[in-house]
């Protein structure tokens, strides 16, 4: 194959489009705010190490909390990467090539924030060394550490081995005044010069990758559902725990990239890239995500709803009728059947009711985690008595609301800062596209409709 | 310096207690009912194992005495049945039941005991026989288990994590190795 | 041996912290997030030393040093390895328990646990709306399948060759999985930093070597009293019951005690009926129970203390 030749000057229109710009006052408004929630979480959490986890809400029956749900949330969006670069791919859809690069920076964002989370939940940090020197293999909380941590790896390398070529453009673009950005692109371009031979070795890495990224998908998610499936609990005792888990995580993430891809399409005026179109195809995807985690939503509470066994049974009326019903129904309403119904009808996949349509899925897939977490914890085989009023509820004090946001806000950060410094859109993968010959479908997409 | 001082008074405070204990035993037995004794033997009559105890006042065997057999175990003494009641020859018999768990060469210890009374204060002897059950601790502790320690873990489940993860590291590393091979043929 | 130790003073009384944890600790440049999480108690007082007899340098704060106990057995006694030779059981009799609390009371104190606090329960228990409700204490049930054992991801909490659960709060990184993962809510955690106690009060009671110690941010949970039952000493719940409920034994040699009687396990079992609570999961806990049968006092429920509220009734497994 011919190795792409990228025009280095003003009339390569891509160019123009897609490389890193500079935070307009907007950038700059939403960089600052994101800054502030992350000290606030910074100064709740060395609240927290001082005074220890009585600063929260979690007592011996709640003994996880929202910590918790948004490690399981982070871990769910952090899937994206997978469906996008590696499913999608394999299954040959060429659509894909502008969401690739935002889909991978919000799964190793997520994952690295879902490692840091677990971190603040822990009693005593300071020994997280433990885990190396005193490590079970027996327990699934190892295997977490290590196909989270394998993940976050293969994530990075899946995030960084296609964005070389582009790593060079900026580096050659770079003017030789400014020295830091230029040591810093060209240290991490790897002396890419974009022969033959390079290329193909970076397209045999991003399919071998491609493949080994999806068994690790499934596995960090499994495993993490396996944190909850091999306790006795009501509602986590169950074996449809990972499927069901996988299926959340699907769709959490594809809402979370569609969300991501509709605010830097409008803030970045790439519109000519990510078309309708997109966000049709992505639309029904998330339908058809939906779907699945509709049924498998319907197995998880349907066949334990069918035999109501005593305390399953409590669980269960908690989450129906009891105390957790109002967030339940909205979780499962207006973050799933909702959007399947929008997004079934045509004018419900333009770009406005599909950027809304997964808002909601992501948020109603935060609340779906707490609901997974807290309302088990709350009905133990021997029932919460003796103990202060308090510790029969959980709601999250100040210190966790704050530190959980700033987790949320950091992946956020991360996410723009990556925007700030490499293009978005893969420049050489476009090229690559506009290049190569392509299918009437194909030629329809990219035909501008601005 | 202070651990020695710490050892030297600990012993002198358990020597002084051992040595009020047994002041206070002996003068038990010295003042109240010195002439009352009691004896424990075992036998064996018609094939069941007996364990008889003798209760005498100045030599001569009591009648009338309840007395009751024990064996001694870690957190108390089992009684062997009811109290029996010694006979004219002052003699109190009791089958030793053929299920008593004992050490692991089947030693136990069997009490008899008079309880406090007028007649012959409080009495006990004591005696060892390997009577018992000889016991063997099933010890799981070693045994490779999901609850076992992290050297103990199920050599299958070792063999899994170990394989994949060599085999996911490996791939990792090689590409890594690809990024140096990337980055060796820009220099050229 | 590390000297650094007198800084984390995260014990208040048996510390028998290994000096390997600390010094790794520094090593591996946690130290700084230590000082930051490090407990702020005040300090009890100088550490000693000891080398004990099979050859483990141990370090003892000085005011738990009280010679007039002759506890030379304790410092044999290896946290992770339990009395050799026994299998420690323990039956409760549901009949004769009407709530006195002073098992709990008990624990409270011998654990230096705060009063409102201790490892064992006392749950207000209904088999089914017909049937009368009845108390039922819940200690830590040291199942033999144990799923906090099996969860635990650095062996802070292990099985021992006696039978009992223990913990190693100085190896726990306070994940709380075995909390989640006891279907018994056995576990407890300590939360904050806050709860302590002065010289006098611990030379008030005297100290256990050897069992849970309180670190902030860690677990804890009912340990069987193993400074007790080393020394052929029934638990301190046992003792304190005033109605006999507990028996405490060893399961090899097949008896149990409750203090005033002495009966064969087995023979207890068969004829009362003895049960384990939830014994479907397959956990097989060292503790049973006696059915709440021919009982010794009426239900009485019990005031509900101004802390407490929403006491609710619930199905027992058996």
């Amino acid at each position: 194959m011919e190795p792409v030749k990228i025009k280095l000057d003003k009339s390569n229109q891509l160019l123009t489009d897609l490389m890193p710009k500079k935070f307009n006052a907007s950038g700059k408004l939403w960089v600052g705010l994101l800054l502030v929630i992350v000290v606030i979480g910074f100064f709740a959490y060395i609240r927290q190490l001082q005074k220890g986890l009585v600063v929260t809400d979690m007592r011996d029956f709640t003994s996880w909390g929202i910590y918790i749900s948004n490690f399981v949330f982070f871990v769910a969006i952090s899937l994206v990467g997978s469906l996008v670069s590696a499913i999608l791919k394999l299954a040959n859809v060429k659509w894909r090539t502008p969401l690739v690069r935002i889909s991978e920076i919000i799964a190793v964002a997520a994952i690295f924030f879902a490692a840091i989370i677990i971190i603040v939940d822990m009693g005593r940090p300071e020994r997280f060394w433990h885990l190396f020197a005193f490590g079970r293999i027996q327990s699934p909380i190892l295997w977490d550490v290590i196909v989270i941590t394998t993940y976050l790896v293969v994530s990075s390398l899946l995030l960084y081995i296609p964005l070389l070529p582009d790593i060079a453009i900026c580096r050659d673009l770079t003017p030789a005044s400014s020295k830091f950005k230029k040591w810093f692109y060209t240290f991490l371009a790897l002396n890419w010069r974009g022969t033959a031979q390079q290329y193909t070795l970076i397209h045999k890495c991003i399919n071998v990758l491609a493949v080994l990224v999806v068994p690790l998908a499934l596995g960090i998610h499994t495993v993490t559902s396996w944190l909850f499936a091999t306790t006795y609990r009501a509602g986590w005792d169950s074996s449809n725990f990972g499927p069901y888990f996988v299926a959340g995580a699907f769709q959490a993430g594809c809402a979370g990239v569609i969300a991501v891809t509709y605010v830097l399409r409008n803030h970045y005026s790439l519109k000519k890239y990510i078309t309708t179109k997109h966000f049709d195809n992505m639309a029904k995807l998330l339908v058809l995500l939906s779907l699945v985690y509709l049924y498998f939503n319907i197995n998880e509470y349907l066949v334990p709803g069918y035999k109501m066994k005593t305390v399953d049974g409590e669980h269960l009326k908690s989450l129906f009728t009891g105390h957790y019903a109002p967030l339940f129904w909205s979780v499962q309403i207006f973050g799933m059947i909702v959007p399947i119904v929008v997004m079934l009808f045509k004018k419900g996949r333009a770009p406005l009711p599909v950027f809304i349509v997964s808002l909601m899925v992501v948020v109603g897939a935060w609340f779906k985690r707490f609901l997974i977490v807290v309302p088990t914890l709350l009905h133990p085989f021997i029932p919460i008595q003796n103990v202060p009023a308090s510790w029969h509820t959980y709601m999250p004090t100040w210190e966790e609301w704050a530190i959980t946001a700033a987790s949320l806000a950091g992946a956020l950060l991360v996410i723009t800062f990556f925007v700030r410094l490499f293009p978005i859109i893969s420049i050489w993968e476009m090229t690559e596209e506009q290049q190569t010959p392509q299918t009437d479908e194909q030629t329809n997409l990219y035909e501008a409709k601005a | 310096m202070k651990l020695k001082l710490n050892h030297i008074i600990r012993g002198l405070a358990l020597s002084c207690s051992f040595f009020v204990l047994c002041t206070q035993r002996l003068s038990a037995q010295d003042s109240t009912n010195a002439e009352a004794q009691i004896t424990l033997t075992f036998g064996e009559q018609d094939s069941v194992k007996q364990a008889k105890a003798v209760v005498t006042k100045n030599h001569a065997p009591l009648k009338g005495v309840d007395v009751i057999f024990l064996v001694k175990k870690s957190f108390g003494s089992l009684p062997l049945g009811d109290a029996v009641t010694t006979d004219d020859n002052g003699e109190a018999v009791a089958d030793f039941p053929t299920d008593i768990p004992g050490d692991h060469e089947g030693n136990v210890t069997v009490l008899a005991k008079v309880e406090e009374n007028d007649q012959t204060g409080e009495l006990l002897a004591t005696k060892s026989t390997n009577w018992g059950v000889p016991t063997t601790v099933k010890d799981r502790f070693d045994q490779r288990t999901l609850w076992g320690t992290a050297e103990n873990a199920p050599i299958t489940l070792v063999v899994t994590v170990v394989s994949l993860v060599a085999l996911v590291w490996g791939i990792i590393i090689y590409m890594l190795s690809q990024l140096v091979k990337i980055n060796r043929l820009g220099k050229a | 041996m590390d000297s650094n130790n007198n800084e984390s003073n995260d014990s208040r009384r048996d510390f028998l912290r290994k000096g390997f944890v600390a010094t790794a600790a520094v090593a591996t440049g946690v130290g700084l997030l230590e000082t930051a999480c490090k407990d702020t108690k005040p300090k009890t007082g100088d550490k000693v030393k000891l080398l004990s007899p099979d050859g483990k340098i141990v370090e003892v704060d000085s005011s738990m040093i009280n010679p007039a106990i002759p506890d030379s057995l304790l410092s044999k006694h290896n946290v992770r390895e339990g009395v050799p030779g026994k299998k420690f059981v323990m039956v409760i009799d549901l009949s004769r328990c009407k709530n006195a609390g002073k098992c709990k009371s008990a624990c409270s104190k011998m654990h230096y646990l705060p009063d409102n606090r201790s490892y064992i329960k006392i749950n207000k228990m209904q088999d089914s709306d017909k049937a009368s409700p009845y108390w039922m204490p819940t200690p830590c049930f040291h199942c033999d399948n144990p799923p906090c054992v099996k969860v635990c991801p650095v062996g802070a909490t292990f099985k021992l060759t006696d039978g009992i659960v223990g913990i190693d709060n100085d190896r726990c990184i306070g994940c709380r999985f075995c909390m989640v993962a006891c279907p018994y809510s056995a576990r407890v955690f300590n939360w904050d930093t806050e709860y302590q106690l002065n010289i006098t009060q611990m030379n008030e009671i005297k100290p256990h070597a050897a069992c849970s110690t309180h670190v902030t941010g860690t677990v804890e949970k009912c340990d069987f009293c193993p400074t007790q039952t080393a020394k052929n000493e029934l638990p301190d719940c046992v003792q304190a019951c005033p109605n006999g409920v507990f028996y405490f034994g060893d399961e090899v040699e097949d008896v149990v005690s409750n203090g005033d009687e002495t009966v064969r396990l087995s023979q207890l079992l068969k004829d009362k009926s003895g049960y384990r609570y939830l014994e479907d999961l397959g956990t097989k806990p060292r503790v049973y129970y006696l059915p709440p049968v021919n009982r010794q006092f009426p239900f009485k429920d019990a005031e509900v203390p101004p802390d407490a509220e929403g006491q609710t009734t619930h199905q027992s497994g058996h």
